[in-house]
């Protein structure tokens, strides 16, 4: 039921300002009109609470709407009903007849923009009057139950021909369609060619920076990161307890510590790994220069939770002694400090899935990295580092990665009453903006490797153990969708384990 | 009902100026949160959107000043709550929800705070009548996998997930356990930590479960984590607490409000 107060009319100057530049569907109704926008603006508030369709000037005079819309399929027209219900699940377009209509003169197509799932409808004005629209050419067979049936008079202009787009613009204006209507086909298929369950293809590059300890630089697809690791030596005062350094999640033992460790710029609890991320690059135009924003923000916080989930670096290798010489660790030999990691990603360029990218940079760069050779020395009382001489951070063996999907859901079929939903693995910044929901599945996976390739037995025999979930927004993911993407997941970490050994970067 | 150790307090409206506010404590962690919602208001015309109520959460830390963990915590609120908010009854409008974490264990830990702040903004909006789709419960689980025998629970508060028809593992499993809404100290001796949020409907809201033993890395981390069938199970069990006993917690706070 369309509640009268949500319905409005906003003139052609307002609808420019207002509208979102996406989900446009053209109505033209064959109505006359009077060429005075600004004057029937007033008028169409009122008069558009009757009704859905509502012309410009504001008098409601529409007995029959014909609705003119874009398809990025040729055959687009088969697949429209030949009623007044088009174009999606809960698109409906009632057209209101009037017995008193004045004959049609003139065409007035109207912008009318539908959210889904709301009750609202919102009928714009976009193209006021033009006579080049005229055409004298029929209307295509399903549009022709929704000619108006207007008794036969000169007056009658001829029907307007259907507007036309190219795929380019309509995925300009009507994003959510143009999905829809993509994975509507069979099979489906995204509108970047991709299958919903296929990830996008990614090159890595390791060591690439010459002043970092390691670095390396992620693409895959559009987006691309360069994750950066540098490490600084932090020296325990006398007196200072290192055992806080040892261990991941050791909880603080009191509020003043929790207190004292967020003023000392991250050196907290498992805190020796610091990670930044910065999006403020010039990557997309939706994250401007300036200070992080919040997902610059968000996303620093998940990279160093992640980080603290999967325990990937070894403390044990941060730990520098008090010994000279470096072949031998005596069992008491005494802890004078520590490595601290400043992880750094920059996005270079963001076509969404942000998160994988930089997770798969900081595996990779965690992996390439050579620290130096530190030690104290008890003459100078200082840690001092080997010129030529570095060790590799030793991590784990089954190396975690994370999964990234989102949800589309898609408009109700015929057959059954709930409209299904379709879970995209690794979405681009176009599917990102359509999806309101997201999950992340980080997994680890041990994969045999025999003579340096992964070797090819079937993947769904694989132990996958789940490390972390992360399920935001939306409310359509089923428990079983969960479960079937893990083995998405499982997949896609069998690509990058191949691709690390590309670079020399063996899991063992 | 649950048994009475495991019902928050919960005090409505301490604010009286704001247009809702809840007062929420856990009765195990005793993480004390305090939220308020105003709403509509007017919105700035940069966050304006043409068909939709802007949805603003602000957590305000309960010591220092907020950094990345709050605006974490804001965005994970947010999510969730766009789903909730019927944000098309107010187009044009802000609704603001802020969210003062007023009492907590450790001021840091995401699994701790997440739950009462979820809780505590729900009931919020419930009392400042902002039209929502359905409510939503959550509830923060932790799994222990030998538990020490200090540790103190509630009584309820601690279950076994029951495995249906895999014996082999009989033995080693039923030294699980599962801790409902566990404070740090429990959480600090805990494998993983798994917050869920269902709807009354049982439709799955969030889910931030994560992998939180101690140790120091490297190989010793090697073959952590869970078994996504464990978590589908434990996944179940929470939405069996959220959307029976959850419910019935928001029903009985607001008995005389005639809003539920």
């Amino acid at each position: 039921m369309v509640s009268s107060s949500r319905i409005q009319c906003k003139g052609a100057a307002d609808a420019l300002g207002y509208c979102h530049p996406v989900r446009r569907w053209w109505v033209g109704d064959d109505d006359d009109d009077d060429d005075d926008d600004g004057d029937g603006d007033g008028d169409g508030d009122d008069e558009g609470k009757e009704g859905v369709a509502v012309n410009a000037s504001g008098v409601d005079k529409s007995h029959a709407c014909e609705l003119v819309a874009i398809s990025p399929y040729p055959t687009a027209e088969a697949t429209w009903p030949s009623s007044a219900f088009l174009l999606g699940s809960d698109l409906k377009l009632k057209p209101k007849s009037k017995p008193d209509v004045e004959p049609c003169k003139q065409t007035t197509h109207f912008q009318m923009l539908h959210f889904e799932g709301s009750l609202d409808w919102v009928f714009l004005p976009v193209l006021s009057t033009s006579a080049s629209l005229v055409s004298t050419k029929p209307l295509f067979s399903p549009m022709s139950s929704l000619t108006p049936q207007v008794d036969s008079g000169e007056s009658l202009p001829p029907p307007p021909p259907p507007l036309t787009f190219s795929t380019s613009l309509f995925r300009q204006i009507s994003p959510a369609l143009y999905l829809q209507r993509h994975l509507l086909h069979s099979p489906p298929t995204r509108p970047n060619g991709r299958s919903p369950s296929q990830c996008r293809d990614f090159t890595l590059t390791t060591n690439s920076l010459s002043h970092a300890h390691g670095s390396a630089v992620v693409r895959a697809g559009d987006t691309a990161v360069v994750c950066g690791i540098r490490g600084e030596v932090l020296t325990i005062a006398p007196g200072d307890d290192p055992s806080r350094f040892e261990s991941y999640h050791s909880s603080p033992t009191s509020a003043t510590h929790a207190c004292g460790s967020r003023g000392a710029g991250g050196a907290s609890w498992g805190g020796l790994i610091v990670t930044n991320v910065e999006l403020s690059t010039g990557c997309s135009k939706k994250y401007p220069l300036g200070p992080p924003g919040g997902l610059a923000q968000t996303l620093s916080d998940q990279l160093h939770e992640l980080v603290n989930v999967t325990k990937l670096v070894s403390l044990d290798s941060l730990r520098i002694y008090d010994r000279e010489d470096y072949s031998d660790v005596t069992p008491n030999a005494k802890i004078k400090g520590y490595w601290s990691l400043y992880i750094d990603v920059l996005c270079i360029s963001l076509d969404g899935n942000i998160l994988d990218a930089a997770w798969y940079a900081i595996v990779a760069a965690l992996k390439s990295s050579r620290l130096p050779l530190a030690s104290w020395n008890q003459t100078e009382e200082r840690v001092f580092c080997d010129s030529s001489l570095y060790h590799p951070l030793s991590l784990r063996r089954s190396l975690p990665f994370t999964t990234t999907f989102a949800l589309i859901s898609l408009p109700h079929s015929d057959d059954n009453g709930g409209g299904t939903t379709v879970l995209l693995n690794d979405p681009d910044s176009y599917e990102e903006d359509e999806a309101c929901e997201f999950l992340t599945i980080l997994s680890t996976t041990d994969f045999e490797i025999v003579e340096g390739e992964l070797s090819r037995s079937p993947l769904a025999g694989l132990r996958t153990r789940v490390e972390k979930i992360e399920k935001r927004g939306g409310c359509k993911i089923g428990l079983r969708q969960i479960e079937s993407c893990t083995h998405q997941a499982t997949s896609k970490a069998a690509r990058y384990i191949q691709s690390l050994m590309k670079e020399q970067l063996t899991p063992i | 009902m649950t048994s009475s150790p495991l019902v928050p307090e919960i005090s409505l409206n301490p604010l009286p100026q704001s247009d809702g506010s809840c007062q929420y404590t856990c009765p195990t962690s005793r993480t004390t949160i305090l939220t308020s919602v105003n709403g509509p208001l007017e919105v700035r015309p940069k966050d304006e959107l043409p068909n939709h109520a802007t949805i603003e959460v602000i957590v305000k830390p309960g010591i220092g000043v907020a950094g990345v963990r709050e605006t974490r915590l804001s965005s994970l609120i947010h999510s969730t709550l766009k789903s909730l908010i019927l944000t098309n009854h107010h187009p044009r409008t802000l609704i603001q929800v802020v969210a003062q974490i007023v009492q907590a264990e450790d001021h840091t830990s995401l699994p701790l705070l997440l739950t009462p702040l979820l809780n505590c903004t729900i009931l919020s909006l419930l009392i400042a009548g902002i039209p929502m789709r359905t409510v939503g419960w959550s509830v923060h689980l932790a799994v222990l996998q030998h538990p020490p025998k200090t540790v103190k629970t509630a009584e309820g508060q601690v279950f076994r997930l029951g495995r249906g028809g895999e014996d082999e593992m009989e033995t080693e499993e039923s030294e699980q356990i599962v801790v409902r809404n566990p404070n740090g100290e429990i959480l600090g001796q805990a494998e993983s930590s798994h917050t869920v949020t269902f709807s009354k409907e049982g439709e799955v809201l969030l889910i931030e479960s994560m992998e939180c033993s101690q140790g120091s890395g490297g190989q010793s981390a090697d073959g952590q984590g869970w078994d996504i069938s464990d978590f589908l199970r434990l996944a179940e069990e929470g939405k069996r607490i959220c959307c029976e006993e959850g419910v019935e917690i928001i029903r009985e706070a607001l008995a005389d409000r005639k809003v539920f």
